[in-house]
């Protein structure tokens, strides 16, 4: 039994993953076609062949992470109507506070969280307190310093 | 995660302490220790990189250079390395040995890599006197790194740098080397840059941008250790690179253009907290700040060697836009940092909160590792 973990992702990010996963592939075999450079010119180390390792270094990371990903993605999918009402994984969340400040976040998995762009993970601190709440609930973010949300609005739409 | 904690609050004073030599010299507003490591440990990035050394003991090393000057404040290596032992007593044995290791190697030159990170202190120290005191005021400076120096590139270095600032004629052309004493040049200006975040905040005499990113550097370094899912030399590399635009740019916060645009009211909002947008217009602010820092930094790099220059625009891609491991680490780590520092000058100054730092933290964070350190931080700063 392994416990890999699950990532959760919107079509547009899955569709994001595919697309970079299939062109470093391109890149990799493209690579490891041509002439590999020497690994010595004169006594020194010759700065292509090691351009050439560093490059390959990285794809090979970053191509195993996407192998690692994209199996064991599960698509974001916007709930079925009677669970709608409730903060999910692809919900966008509109808060009030009590002195009327308006924020909003979409709640998303892991890989596409970025809070600067208004997505947050659904494993953070703040995500873990939205989740499964609904319309008119109060939510309580307690790190040293509470913050008291109301939410105004929960909406999916994930295109 | 406490020793970690511990050890870097005693870091910080690596970011406060200007360096003794430049005070006795009566430079005014002289580089911290941590500002010195931290272009040490750029030009082990980009001059190891060339000499085909392993760069993550490099870096490592330049990251340690002058670490004992926390306790120590003399050259005496016995002290240094008992101030040194003293300093590493809180974190795990595997760390406590790996640091003295690392450092032992640049300090007694005992590796390849610890023999050049020697040397790249002085010739860092060099640089420094020549953007201090000038070519007249520096001249000891030039004759001690000669008499020291015998690795061929930074020999050859030395030489780019005597034509640049002392006239000295060479027979060589030396074109890669000239670029990147100008790419040097250039970062070091993140040395005299205050980060804004603090400075709109009237923190006096605040961290500035390389402070930052040397703290963020060693906080990499000690909570990624032996975690198998993410390339430490990588990071290292990432957290060097992270903000590199503010070379051009300044340093920015995300909401410079509200405080540019916004009237009193909003300013004072966002002064106390996060501020609250809604996803369309974070979402925008995003993008442009993101295509202001790219341009910044492809121009900064566009004379270092085409590899290097594409290395360092990947990494911080990754880091911007949180696409690898790494860098939704690091982007964790960066905001964890910050509100450590926060909390420092929390306790130091009455009228500066944290608040909006942890609300940041508590929105961004995600990774285990991270949310550990958060919790550290509040037993350590609460209670």
């Amino acid at each position: 039994m392994t416990d890999e973990k699950i990532f959760y992702l919107t079509k547009k990010g899955l569709e994001k993953v595919r697309r970079e996963y299939a062109e470093l592939r391109k890149l990799r075999l493209a690579k490891t076609k041509g002439d590999v450079p020497r690994i010595l010119q004169s006594e020194d180390v010759n700065p292509e062949y090691l351009s050439f390792q560093e490059d390959l270094g990285f794809l090979e990371i970053r191509i195993a992470e996407l192998e690692n990903i994209l199996k064991n993605t599960r698509m974001i999918k916007i709930p079925p109507k009677e669970k709608r009402e409730a903060v999910n994984l692809g919900a966008t969340v509109t808060l009030e506070e009590q002195d009327g400040k308006v924020n909003e976040f979409m709640i998303v998995g892991t890989l596409e969280a970025n809070p600067i762009q208004g997505k947050i993970s659904s494993e953070s601190p703040v995500g873990k307190e939205l989740l499964g709440k609904l319309v008119g609930d109060q939510v309580t973010i307690s790190s040293p310093v509470k913050v008291v949300y109301k939410i105004k609005k929960i909406k999916y739409q994930l295109s | 995660m406490k020793g970690v904690l511990d050890f870097l609050i005693a870091a910080k004073q690596l970011t406060e302490k200007p360096r003794a030599g430049w005070v006795a010299r009566r430079v005014q507003s002289p580089e911290t220790t941590a500002e010195h490591m931290f272009r040490v440990a750029f030009m082990a990035y980009i001059l190891g990189s060339k000499k085909g050394l392993r760069l993550k003991n490099c870096l490592k090393e330049a990251v340690l250079s002058d670490f004992p000057e926390t306790k120590r404040g003399s050259d005496d290596f016995l002290r240094a390395k008992n101030s040194l032992a003293k300093l590493t007593a809180p974190l795990r044995e595997d760390l406590q040995r790996e640091i003295t290791l690392r450092w032992l190697e640049s300090e007694k030159e005992i590796s390849k890599e610890g023999k050049f990170v020697a040397q790249l202190d002085l010739v860092e120290n060099l640089i420094q006197a020549l953007e201090y005191l000038g070519s007249g005021g520096s001249r000891d400076f030039l004759e001690f790194a000669e008499k020291k120096v015998d690795d061929p590139l930074l020999k050859n270095f030395l030489e780019v740098i005597k034509k640049k600032f002392y006239g000295a004629k060479s027979a060589k052309k030396q074109k890669e080397l000239k670029n990147i004493l100008e790419f040097l040049l250039q970062v070091g200006k993140l040395k005299r840059m205050g980060r804004l975040y603090w400075k709109l905040r009237n923190i006096k005499n605040p961290e500035t941008v390389a402070d930052h990113i040397y703290t963020l550097t060693l906080a990499a370094w000690l909570l990624a250790a032996g975690r198998k899912e993410l390339s430490l030399e990588k990071l290292l590399k990432m957290s060097l690179c992270h903000e590199l635009s503010a070379v051009y740019t300044g340093d920015t916060t995300p909401y410079d253009r509200i405080l540019r645009e916004g009237g009193t009211e909003k300013r004072e909002e966002i002064l106390k907290r996060v501020i609250r947008l809604s996803k369309k217009e974070k979402e925008s602010i995003f993008i442009q700040d993101y295509k202001q820092e790219k341009r910044s930094l492809e121009k900064l790099v566009h004379s270092l060697a085409p590899h290097l220059a594409k290395e360092i625009i990947k990494l911080w891609q990754e880091y911007r836009t949180k696409s690898s491991q790494e860098g939704r680490f690091l982007s964790q780590l960066n905001v964890a940092v910050m509100l450590l520092q926060g909390l420092i000058y929390e306790k130091k100054y009455d009228n500066f909160s944290a608040a909006p730092l942890w609300e940041l933290a508590f929105e961004i964070s995600d990774h285990t590792l991270i949310l550990k350190f958060l919790d550290e931080m509040k037993q350590k700063f609460y209670t």
